[in-house]
């Protein structure tokens, strides 16, 4: 409150500058319960709500992180701190630190895995500088031209004890993808444009590929060490024999001019042909053996060739399975043709029907299956009507089995059949129709393309490869011929249905 | 008797005598004038809110709050690191402007803010010297400010990176939130009133 008079003392300033009639007196108003230490403390809790929501936000931005390790490499290739380690394509890890090491010899990278890539530090894991490669075998990495590097992981043995210190490669392994493959040596008398990852074709189909190719010790020969994939290994006999397919052949005579090529693939980057012919020696062999490398194939050998079963077991012949889908669309009713495979067996109850999910018949009520037919290879067919559903025994991951009435069609035993506990390498079988005789036809499934899914039961399966004829189709496994299961399409894409205890 | 000005409409009144439980209010327009203690309370208010937003100050500043991922680099920044950066780079008038506006200032805000009304370090006498301080030092931090050009970047900048918020966004807002109202709760006629 300001005083203009400079004199006098304060009371008698305030009584005569400022008439005390001249200003309202304010209201009194009663407060309600005093309020006084409530009030003060409300303000209080909001602080300490905040002050948890700091503590908070603090722990979550604290990086968590997994083991750190250190990797050597002797070339940088311009890897820098943030750097990232993906394995399959996603992001484990982040790189620190980026060193020369004392001698300037090699390049240390410090690498901080995260909490989920825990594993990737055992003993025998490999790691790779990904950068783009442009060669004639192939162009790989294209997406560190632009993008930053990262450094490619292939995790070694996880029961190994865990490691701090890797040696890194100089490039991304040519095994990376085909473990426990069959290793070979072939000796031959030169190079013939032969590098690593160079294929080895079966009648044109890659059943594996060149790891190195160097001189042999008395630099007499050449030795080219190849793998054979493992679901490829009963091709590998004793009397197999291995020739050259790189480049091409123009033979020009008097009838003209003559090309031969294998494929365009092994006329640039190289291949090594393989094929067994059945007389002489068919043992099966281990890795290490060494066989002869030569440049031409010798007409008999292709001549002599038969069939090498691929499989160590008899496969079970499969029936087609038909009948039309009745759907509305908008009102209309419509009714499509569908054909799955289906697989004919006998157990206590008879014989029965293992195929995918059946549609009812129009009428819902009833719980019947709509009719269908069980057409053989062969031609001769079977219809099936008014099976009701009750009867059947579906599974909830969509495999159904039928009570059938059929005689003289070709079924399996129950003995034939095994329930799965983990994902296993394993083919689906189906039955195509020839001239002659029924011939399977099989496409093989890896066991690093089966993945769990906790949704349905299933294991999915992943690649690009199309099973959309092998729906219904019985899944065998590789290791002891066994029927495991069936492949199923489901929306999601290709399944197979394990076999379960109940629908045994 | 003493005489108060009404700080919503400005008259001028007498003040009875208080009971506890009684609050004085405008003839005019009703606002509180005063109320027993209400110093107390009043303080007590802003320094709660005051002391938040300070908590809050440094995960907002410190915790990373953008992460950018463009052609596969990725990186990560806090408010402070990227000043830091900034100033690194030789880009001293930004990094400088930034720093200031939005750490320098908003920070002694606060911290003026709770020595008013709470800590009392300074002598009573620097009173009205530091509330004036913090007036002016209010004006320019521009915490607000930051936390729009944020949402700039994002409408503008989503479809060239890939970018993602880190946690010190949500600790930004609750500071600005905070500090907010503790300069609005903060009542200046209160630190004058003897207690």
């Amino acid at each position: 409150m300001k005083t203009p008079e400079p004199s006098g003392s304060d009371a008698a300033v305030s009584e005569t500058t400022i008439p005390e009639s001249g200003f309202p007196l304010a209201e009194v108003k009663d407060v309600s319960a005093s309020p006084g230490l409530l009030r003060l403390s409300k303000m209080w809790w909001v602080t300490l709500l905040c002050l948890i929501l700091a503590m908070g936000l603090v722990w979550t931005s604290l990086p968590d992180h997994g083991p750190e390790i250190t990797i050597r490499f002797p070339e940088g290739h311009g890897l820098k701190p943030d750097d990232t380690v993906r394995y399959r394509g996603i992001e484990v890890g982040t790189v620190t630190e980026v060193t020369l090491d004392e001698a300037l010899s090699a390049v240390e990278v410090s690498v901080m895995l995260n909490p989920g890539g825990g594993v990737l530090n055992r003993e025998g894991t490999r790691f790779w500088i990904v950068r783009p490669q442009l060669s004639l075998m192939g162009i790989s990495g294209l997406e560190t031209a632009v993008g930053s590097k990262y450094i490619g992981v292939s995790p070694g043995d996880p029961t190994a004890p865990p490691g701090k210190h890797f040696q890194g490669l100089t490039a991304s392994p040519p095994d990376e993808l085909a473990e426990n493959g069959l290793e070979l040596i072939l000796r031959g008398d030169g190079r013939h444009g032969l590098s690593a990852g160079s294929p080895v074709t079966w009648r044109g189909i890659d059943v594996g590929q060149v790891l190195t190719v160097n001189l042999s010790a008395d630099a007499r020969h050449v030795d080219v060490t190849v793998r054979i994939d493992r679901r490829y290994h009963r091709l590998v006999r004793r009397s197999s024999k291995f020739w050259i397919t790189s480049g091409f052949d123009v033979d020009v005579g008097f009838s003209g001019v003559k090309l031969n090529a294998q494929s365009l693939s092994t006329m640039i980057r190289g291949g090594i042909s393989l094929i067994t012919p059945t007389e002489g020696d068919d043992a099966p062999i281990g890795s290490g053996h060494m066989f002869p490398l030569v440049q031409k194939p010798v007409t008999e050998w292709l001549e002599a060739a038969d069939n090498v079963p691929l499989v160590g077991f008899s496969l079970p012949e499969t029936v087609l399975v038909q009948g039309t889908r009745s759907t509305t669309v908008f009102g209309i009713p419509r009714s499509r043709a569908y054909t799955q495979v289906g697989l004919l067996t006998v157990g206590a109850t008879g014989t029965n029907l293992l195929t995918a999910e059946l549609p009812l018949a129009a009428d819902e009520e009833d719980r019947t299956l709509a009719e269908f037919r069980i057409q053989l290879m062969t031609g001769e067919s079977v219809a099936v009507r008014d099976v009701a559903l009750d009867d059947c025994l579906s599974s909830d991951n969509g495999t159904l089995r039928i009570p059938v009435e059929v005689s003289g069609f070709p079924t399996a035993a129950s003995a034939q059949f095994r329930v799965p506990t983990a994902p296993e390498e394993c083919i689906a079988v189906r039955t195509a129709a020839s001239e002659s005789k029924p011939m399977p036809i099989i496409q093989s499934i890896d066991r690093e393309q089966l993945s769990l899914t906790g949704l349905t039961g299933g294991w999915i399966i992943s690649g690009d490869t199309d099973y959309s004829a092998s729906h219904g189709a019985p899944v065998v496994a590789t290791s002891d011929g066994k029927i495991i299961g069936i492949l199923l399409n489901n929306k999601s894409g290709p399944v197979v249905a394990p076999l379960s205890d109940d629908n045994r | 008797m003493e005489h108060r000005a009404c700080h919503c409409c400005g008259l001028i009144h007498r003040l009875p005598s208080l009971m506890p439980g009684q609050q004085a209010v405008c003839t005019r327009c009703g606002t509180g004038i005063s109320v027993p203690g209400c110093r107390r309370v009043s303080a007590s208010r802003t320094a709660a809110a005051a002391f938040a937003a300070l908590v809050l100050f440094w995960p907002a500043i410190l915790c990373p709050i953008l992460q950018i991922e463009k052609l596969g680099h990725q990186q990560q920044s806090s408010i402070l690191s990227g000043t830091v950066e900034l100033l690194c780079h030789g880009n001293w008038l930004v990094g400088g402007i930034v720093l200031l506006f939005s750490v320098v200032f908003p920070l002694t805000k606060i911290m003026l803010l709770l020595e008013l009304s709470l800590l009392e370090v300074l002598h009573r006498r620097h009173k009205a010297l530091t509330l004036r301080i913090m007036e002016h030092v209010g004006k320019w931090s521009m915490m607000d400010v930051m936390l729009l050009a944020f949402l700039v970047m994002l409408v503008k900048l989503g479809n060239l990176v890939e970018f993602h918020l880190g946690p010190a966004v949500v600790a930004f807002i609750a500071c600005v939130a905070m500090s907010m109202i503790a300069s609005l709760t903060f009542d200046p006629h209160a630190i004058f009133e003897d207690s």
